[in-house]
């Protein structure tokens, strides 16, 4: 059956041709969702979010793109909705992070040990910097670098979702990963991120 | 070597994008330079992170759960589409040509009271007046 004939088919209100749709597209819009809000339980309430603004607004697809374009579409406005909204509501929240406990090299005995609480929580604290780090670009380099690095599309594929040239989206993810290199060395110069202590 | 230009370089001798010699000349400068390694550590722990966050698997009860979020919803809706897309603009339209009707034809029966048009004499049966003359009259 062609993507069409499904869309048809929900529109006549088939549900089972809606799971259908959800089954062929759900992982691809979890892996999206994760890289904007990086963890499985916001990333699968974002994701259950999504496909129900799919299914509410499928008439309103008109096949002026390919289905799969309009669904990114809707996947990366409802993840920019939710990160605005939890950014008016988390603002102390995020203070805290920003100023919260920082990383020092050597510092905790049993570091090398894996398995470890101490590991475990700097392992944590590195995650968290290195998250408001990706955050911290600006919306557009954002959204070229979540489509490019999670959920691994062409620059071509982004171009169409972004409805920009190639080569815009190309100049987009070279500033992203200038941003991303020139916050992380200001991390690494405030002592955030200690030197020797990032791999795994 | 020196680390501004390290730096600048950083990205693609992560991603395997320089030729061979200066491949080698970055290897050297990382090995005598810790802030510049620091960085490299970093931008590897990012690409490890991302690598992690995208190999998660959603719950395998996701599917379920949004069809469970539309399902309450699922024909109203899909009528009310329809009800937007067809029945709407044709309700719209019929209600405002009564409107329009009705106040043409109202504003016909206030001109006609104001200026006290007399009723034809052919026509004075169908008048409320006349016809009470009438009822009288059969009464008798």
């Amino acid at each position: 059956m062609t993507q069409n004939e499904l869309i048809e088919l929900v529109l006549d209100g088939n549900q089972e041709a809606f799971r259908s749709i959800v089954e062929q597209y759900k992982a691809k819009i979890f892996r999206n969702c994760i890289g904007f809000v990086h963890n499985k339980e916001d990333a699968e309430e974002l994701t259950q979010d999504v496909f129900v603004r799919i299914y509410q607004n499928l008439n309103r697809f008109k096949g002026s793109s390919s289905f799969s374009t309009w669904i990114y579409r809707i996947a990366v406005n409802s993840s920019l909705n939710h990160l605005r909204k939890q950014k008016r509501m988390g603002l102390l929240l995020r203070l805290e992070h920003v100023f919260g406990i920082e990383i020092n090299a050597g510092k905790n005995a049993g570091m090398n040990d894996p398995e470890s609480p101490e590991k475990l929580m700097i392992d944590e604290e590195r995650n968290r910097y290195l998250h408001n780090v990706i955050d911290a670009l600006p919306e557009n380099q954002r959204i070229a670098f979540t489509l490019s690095k999670y959920d691994e599309m062409s620059q071509r594929e982004i171009a169409g979702i972004l409805n920009i040239s190639e080569g815009a989206v190309e100049a987009l993810l070279q500033r992203a990963k200038a941003n991303l290199q020139k916050n992380l060395a200001g991390l690494i110069k405030k002592k955030k991120l200690a030197v020797g202590n990032l791999n795994k | 070597m020196n680390c501004t230009i390290c730096e600048k370089r950083l990205t693609d001798y992560l991603e395997g994008k320089l030729p061979s010699y200066l491949s080698d000349e970055m290897q050297n400068h990382l090995e005598h330079c810790s802030q510049c390694r620091a960085l490299l550590d970093a931008l590897r722990a990012t690409d490890q992170l991302i690598r992690e966050e995208r190999g998660t698997v959603p719950s395998r009860d996701l599917t379920n759960q949004i069809m469970n979020l539309i399902k309450p919803k699922d024909k109203t809706r899909i009528t009310d589409d329809k009800f937007q897309r067809i029945l709407q603009p044709i309700l719209v339209a019929a209600s405002i040509t009564i409107a329009v009707l009705g106040g043409i034809r109202f504003g016909n029966l206030y001109n006609s009271a104001k200026t006290g048009k007399q009723v034809p004499v052919e026509l004075a049966l169908m008048d409320d007046l006349a016809m009470e003359s009438v009822n009288m009259l059969t009464q008798e």
